[in-house]
């Protein structure tokens, strides 16, 4: 098989890069392991009440189908179903799945998005334990409850939005948990820690947060960590929030039956127990990072970036890696929200179409329009993963321009698996 | 019942239409392109397969094909990923358990 | 923290085993998984492989040492692929 450009990961970025791409003309192949394009858009479903109303729902699952039959009207190629186990040199995918066999591309955009940070809880191998991506995903897209009682164990905003999906949706929802405190599970396990990014993320908003903040504080949340921290429980949509409790244990048979909670100090030291809670799912939320194999096996060097959320693949402006014809865009470059990755889906796009087509001016022009609109996605985002985002890609682009200046330094090393330049 | 009534989640038009399928030998009903793991969620299955060493129960973990943790034995393929397959009529699929324990009973 | 605890959950490598591996010299994510199996499940440590650097780095932390910690290495096949596939036949 042979394609112009081949893309792997149907996201949001993948496709917002197919279709500019397929509308300037190029064959483009796009490639997903799910069976339904949209990546994490599928199981998406928030309020951003800065938006104004009659916008202020966001479906994801009606933007990732948007998309999908702009693509296909663009004539895009999607393959779902199959799933890309090796890249080697002059970028040759290996293919399995629904399709399986070796595809080459002219340009490759690897668009692989985040995978969810595990956090774990003595019994979270029993079956009901889900990550709190799985729970959104089989409530919203899938319409299946994880559970008829549920706990939720993490407090950050993801799992505070899923909290109240599923309450939504019918479940039971006990409360909203710490993990336990330890060195696993380190910062998300400190009340103070919790606390100080809740506040913070709450001031951009995530609708539910900001909504029950107000609502508990006559609508002056800018102070709420301030507040916060003289708290141990509040309610969110009438769920228990518990900032200074930890979900201990996880327990049952052969599938959850209850969990055993248990005080946290301050500083973040396990206190008494306290009586089991029958629930039969418990949805586990640790955050997210990129996920970045496919780039180290396309031979690309990787960079840990905290402020990103973990090792991401050195990129310039244009979305491009030290490897000829290959590009990143989405998660895999940092987590942030849809509509960031959509904008660098684009910009990726433009850069690949200069790549390819050798655009010149066109292309120039191209790409700074899209870069102007990555930026404006950027100020416009209503959540905020990391709040040092802005850091870590200055880090990434002084890292690129270093590469460029000095070749053989200023890049940390690649991985080792191919020396040979594609 | 864990199945939220009233709405179709997917876009996907058979997203509603009613199959029949077998798990680990019990025969069962579920939608036809949801994936494997929520028709099985929807019947009250949780656990999928058991691990290969101790024998514990395992069941949906990530939920979009990351883990392997839901990996069952479908129409005789095994390693089959049960969150990010969709259901077909007559689908035979197994945890994969009974083969598993008879190599340790050999 | 419950040393019983399992981290890597495609090998059930429990947390008690990672640290021992650490005390024992592993200073990398690939010293790890080459004495504990953890990272070598059908996962490939994309579960896992965060949770063993946080217990390096806890470790270098109280050594002083704040150089990053060396992920495992990635190596096809990235995902489960059936060796018919390999050998291309469909």
């Amino acid at each position: 098989m042979k394609t112009d450009v081949a893309i792997v990961g149907a996201g949001p970025a993948g496709l917002s890069a197919a279709v500019f791409l397929a509308q300037k003309g190029l064959g483009v192949t796009v490639l997903d392991e799910y069976f339904i394009p949209g990546g994490r858009l599928l199981g998406q479903l928030f309020e951003n009440p800065q938006k104004p109303p009659g916008e202020r729902l966001w479906i994801g699952r009606d933007i990732a189908g948007k998309l999908k039959e702009e693509a296909c009207g663009s004539g895009v190629k999607i393959l779902t179903g199959t799933s890309v186990w090796n890249i080697a040199p002059g970028r040759r995918l290996y293919l399995s799945g629904a399709v399986s066999g070796e595809m080459e591309a002219g340009a490759l955009l690897l668009a692989t998005g985040a995978a969810e940070r595990a956090v774990p809880v003595p019994g979270w191998t029993l079956p009901g334990v889900m990550s709190v991506g799985a729970a959104q995903v089989f409530t919203n897209l899938h319409r299946v409850r994880p559970g008829k009682r549920v706990a939720v164990v993490g407090i950050d905003p993801l799992a505070i939005s899923v909290a109240g999906e599923l309450k939504k949706a019918g479940v039971e929802v006990v409360g909203i948990y710490l993990p336990p405190p330890g060195v696993l599970t380190g910062r998300l396990g400190m009340p103070p820690e919790v606390i100080g990014s809740l506040s913070r993320s709450a001031d951009m908003s995530p609708g539910a947060l900001l909504k029950a903040a107000a609502g508990i504080f006559g609508g002056r949340y800018r102070d709420l960590g301030a507040r916060l921290c003289g708290l141990s429980t509040m309610k969110i949509w009438g769920i228990p929030l518990h900032l200074r409790r930890a979900v201990v244990r996880i327990e049952g048979e052969d599938s959850v039956e209850r969990i055993v909670t248990a005080g946290v100090s301050h500083c973040g030291r396990q206190q008494e127990e306290c009586s089991a809670i029958d629930v039969d799912a418990v949805c586990i939320s640790g955050g997210l990072y990129p996920l970045a194999e496919l780039a180290s096996l396309a031979g690309c060097p990787l960079v840990d970036v905290p402020q990103l959320g973990g090792r991401v693949p050195l990129h310039g402006p244009a979305m491009e890696t030290p490897r000829a014809g290959v590009f990143v865009a989405g998660n895999i470059t940092g987590i942030e929200g849809a509509p960031v990755a959509m904008a660098q889906g684009t910009l990726a796009g433009a850069g690949i179409w200069s790549y390819l087509a050798k655009a010149g001016k066109a292309g120039e022009k191209e790409l700074e329009l899209a870069a102007s609109r990555l930026e404006r996605a950027r100020e416009e985002a209503p959540i905020k993963f990391f709040q040092e985002a802005p850091e870590g890609r200055k880090k990434i682009s002084l890292l690129w321009a270093g590469r460029k200046q000095n070749p053989e330094g200023g890049v940390p090393d690649g991985p080792q698996s191919y020396s040979v330049p594609l | 019942m864990l199945r939220i009534e009233g709405e179709c989640g997917q876009e996907d038009s058979r997203c509603r239409e009613e199959v029949e399928f077998v798990f680990d030998g019990r025969k069962f009903k579920g939608l036809a392109g949801e994936p494997i793991a929520a028709a099985l969620l929807a019947n009250g299955v949780r656990t999928l397969r058991r691990h290969e060493k101790s024998g514990r129960s395992r069941g949906i973990y990530c939920g979009i094909g990351h883990c392997y943790e839901c990996r069952v034995t479908v129409d005789g393929v095994p390693g089959v990923r049960a969150c990010i397959t969709p259901l077909r009529k007559d689908m035979v699929i197994s945890s994969g358990w009974e083969r598993v324990a008879g190599i340790h009973e050999n | 923290m419950d040393h019983n605890l399992i981290v890597c959950r495609c090998e059930e490598v429990t947390l008690g085993e990672i640290i021992q591996a650490v005390e024992e010299g592993a200073s990398t994510v690939s010293g790890v998984k080459k004495r504990t199996r953890a990272c070598m499940g059908m996962c490939q440590g994309r579960v896992c492989q965060p949770l063993i650097k946080a217990v390096l780095a806890q470790k270098m932390e109280s050594a002083g040492n704040e150089n990053e910690i060396a992920p495992s290495t990635v190596r096809p096949p990235a995902r489960s692929v059936l060796l018919g596939e390999i050998a291309g036949e469909n």
